[in-house]
């Protein structure tokens, strides 16, 4: 039992996954329960969490192959309630799509686990097979609809991602055939004791491995599937990778970084291979997202510039010291409020183009005046993205560019600072759109009951942590010092 | 004694070559179909180097696993697409393809021979049990065992959903 303890967040996701298929197959008739067992799974999930932060008694699990710490059950509430909202968002369209219903729940709950398994694995193994776990189903969700733009997503992502995984695996192996171990500690005492001589290897292996995961980051050179992944994808799973795949990536690497490389030898080098890779995204996603005029590519280009944002705090990380712990908890914190912003924008799409029937930013011209809910949350939304007060998005980007300008990266800042001026152009613009532009039809309509939940919690998000920080923010402190602890 | 390691290692170079002459074979085929066949070739070379190693049960694994049934499944697939023996499987960007492999084949080479490796085969343990082996994999490596058995099954019921016809279609 203690074994199933330790994994318990995880073990109620798979659970609800398994009874979903069992509902299905046992009560044909009792179809619309399936997406509430999923959410009482998540629920479940949760209260497992809260009652390991109640016992405070971490630990690692399975001959160290997994971890208990604060660090994972942090992610476990984000990536449950990441998951939650995505269950929310997609009762309607589901039903609609024509493919069994209980497989898609359960396939979102499967990933949301293998999610989960990835914030707390400590070992090379564990995390490459949950990144698996994570990643299959994403394929299988993106090529849920039945369109050739939905199949032609899903194949991309699916190829691509396959590459992704194997250029990975090579970036493992090479760090394996080097340290001869696979667990992370093991890992940062072998490179404290021979990176120098073997700096070289060392780099070579750490660019392969930051490849593998910058595809599922989606930051540039490997962003390329983003924007026809994110149009041809059901909308609610676009919105699902959009913040699912990117915080897990952040959440592994960032462990990698912290326990198995660490400061000291060579990290001057990756320091500027993760700033130089997040100024070329910032600059790429945003510039890329001015000319787009349908909202979902639109928000995958924005979603590059994003994770080109999170990727300032990796850079800030490789200085030790208390500037080390910094970057970490920005990179944290942003991971958080960037999976509320993004949902509640992509929410509030997924309701308008159920309505409207079309993803050109052009149509969304006076939603103000035929839904000012939905249109006031959008813009709400496109605010925090931009970072500016009093939403999340503006204490996750101070946060993060504090933590670089302490590690003497102020050129980083100012490329993150012109470019979020750039992005105020665009998301902006689509919030002018909606208020001044004359509607080209009067009706008045209101989202679904449970797309109206949905969007109310991740405005509320936005809102709560625009305006009270600080319980979040000293939470992800926690979570970073947990990490800084291993040295 | 010192005539069988020079032997053995007469051997390891044959295959060696092998398997890289037959791993270019793949990419450079015309056909998918004799694509796969020196697939199987190359997979079949690496189990034969496990078997240099001396570990008898990857070896085994990698005949049955990978020269079996993986390259099986690949020619079942080619057969149930009817992929044409003469396809052209190249695509316009095949130069810019040729000149990445090829640079990041020499940096790899290059960093490779320029590295010290730590340890050597020789300290490689040999005859080792197969108890040791199922020790690691359901006690040390527990977690992810399970996890990779959610992870097939997950596969298996994407694959259905996606490949299943809908009433009415």
């Amino acid at each position: 039992m203690n074994g199933i303890d330790l994994v318990g967040p995880q073990f109620a996701v798979l659970i609800a996954a398994g009874l979903a298929l069992v509902v299905d197959a046992v009560l044909p008739r009792q179809r619309r329960l399936i997406p509430f067992v999923a959410l009482a799974g998540l629920a479940l999930s949760v209260a497992w969490s809260i009652s390991w932060v109640a016992r405070d008694d971490y630990q690692t699990a399975f001959g160290g192959t997994l971890v208990l710490d604060r660090y994972a059950v942090f992610f476990y509430f984000v990536f449950a309630g990441i998951a939650a909202a995505v269950v929310l968002a997609s009762i309607e369209w589901v039903e609609r799509a024509g493919r069994g219903q209980a497989e898609y729940y359960a396939l979102v709950l499967a990933s949301t686990a293998g999610f989960m398994f990835l914030a707390s694995s400590r070992d090379l193994i564990s995390i490459f097979i949950a990144l698996e776990l994570s990643s299959i189903p994403q394929y299988i969700l993106a090529g849920w609809g039945k369109d050739e733009r939905s199949s032609e997503a899903g194949l991309k992502y699916l190829l691509l991602g396959a590459i992704a995984s194997a250029v990975l695996l090579y970036g493992m192996a090479l760090l394996y055939g080097f340290t001869r171990t696979t667990e992370l500690g093991g890992i940062a005492d072998a490179v404290a004791a021979g990176g120098d001589a073997n700096r070289s290897l060392l780099i070579l292996a750490v660019a392969l491995v930051i490849a593998g995961f910058g595809f599922k980051m989606a930051v540039v050179p490997f962003q390329m599937w983003v924007p026809d992944v994110y149009q041809g994808a059901p909308t609610p799973v676009a919105a699902y990778l959009s913040v699912g795949s990117k915080g897990a990536a952040f959440a592994v690497v960032t462990r990698l970084f912290f326990e198995g490389l660490g400061p000291g030898v060579a990290s001057d080098d990756w320091s500027m291979i993760f700033a130089v890779v997040a100024a070329v995204s910032m600059t790429f996603g945003n510039v890329m997202a001015i000319a787009q005029t349908d909202i979902k590519r639109l928000l995958g280009y924005s979603s590059i510039a994003q994770a080109g944002n999170i990727m300032v705090g990796l850079a800030a990380i490789s200085v030790a010291g208390e500037e080390f712990v910094l970057g970490a908890s920005g990179v944290i914190f942003f991971v958080a409020a960037y999976a509320f912003t993004n949902l509640g924008a992509f929410i509030a799409v997924i309701a308008i183009s159920q309505r409207i029937g079309s993803d050109r930013i052009a149509d969304y011209a006076g939603m103000w005046k035929r839904s000012p809910a939905l249109a006031g949350v959008l813009a709400l939304c496109l605010v925090s993205l931009t970072g500016i007060p009093p939403t999340a998005g503006f204490w996750a980007k101070l946060y993060v560019f504090n933590s670089a300008i302490r590690a003497d990266m102020a050129w980083l800042v100012i490329i993150g600072v012109l470019n979020s001026l750039v992005s105020a152009y665009y998301y902006l613009g689509i919030a002018k759109t909606m208020f001044v532009a004359q509607p080209a039809e009067e009706a008045t309509f209101r989202p679904p009951l449970t797309l109206s939940i949905s969007l109310g919690v991740a405005a509320a998000g936005v809102l709560a942590l625009g305006l009270i920080p600080g319980p979040v923010l000293s939470a992800a402190h926690d979570a970073a010092e947990t990490l800084a602890l291993v040295y | 004694m010192g005539g069988a390691i020079v032997a053995t290692e007469i051997l390891w170079w044959i295959f060696a070559a092998g398997i890289v002459g037959a791993a270019l074979g793949v990419v450079f085929s015309g056909s998918v179909i004799h694509s796969a066949i020196f697939l199987i070739l190359s997979l079949a070379g690496v189990g034969a180097m496990y078997l240099f190693l001396m570990v008898e049960f990857l070896a085994l694994v990698q005949f049955l696993i990978y020269g079996g049934a993986v390259t099986v499944l690949i020619l079942l697939a080619l057969m149930l697409t009817r992929m044409g023996a003469g396809e052209k499987v190249n695509g316009a960007q095949a130069p810019v393809a040729f000149m990445v492999a090829v640079a990041l084949g020499a940096i790899l080479l290059s960093v490779a021979v320029r590295t010290a490796w730590p340890g050597d085969t020789g300290d490689m343990p040999h005859n080792i049990a197969i108890e040791a082996v199922s020790e690691k994999l359901f006690l040390d490596f527990g977690a992810p065992f399970v996890i990779a058995s959610v992870l097939l099954l997950v596969a298996l019921i994407g694959a259905i959903v996606l490949a299943r016809q809908e009433d009415g279609e």
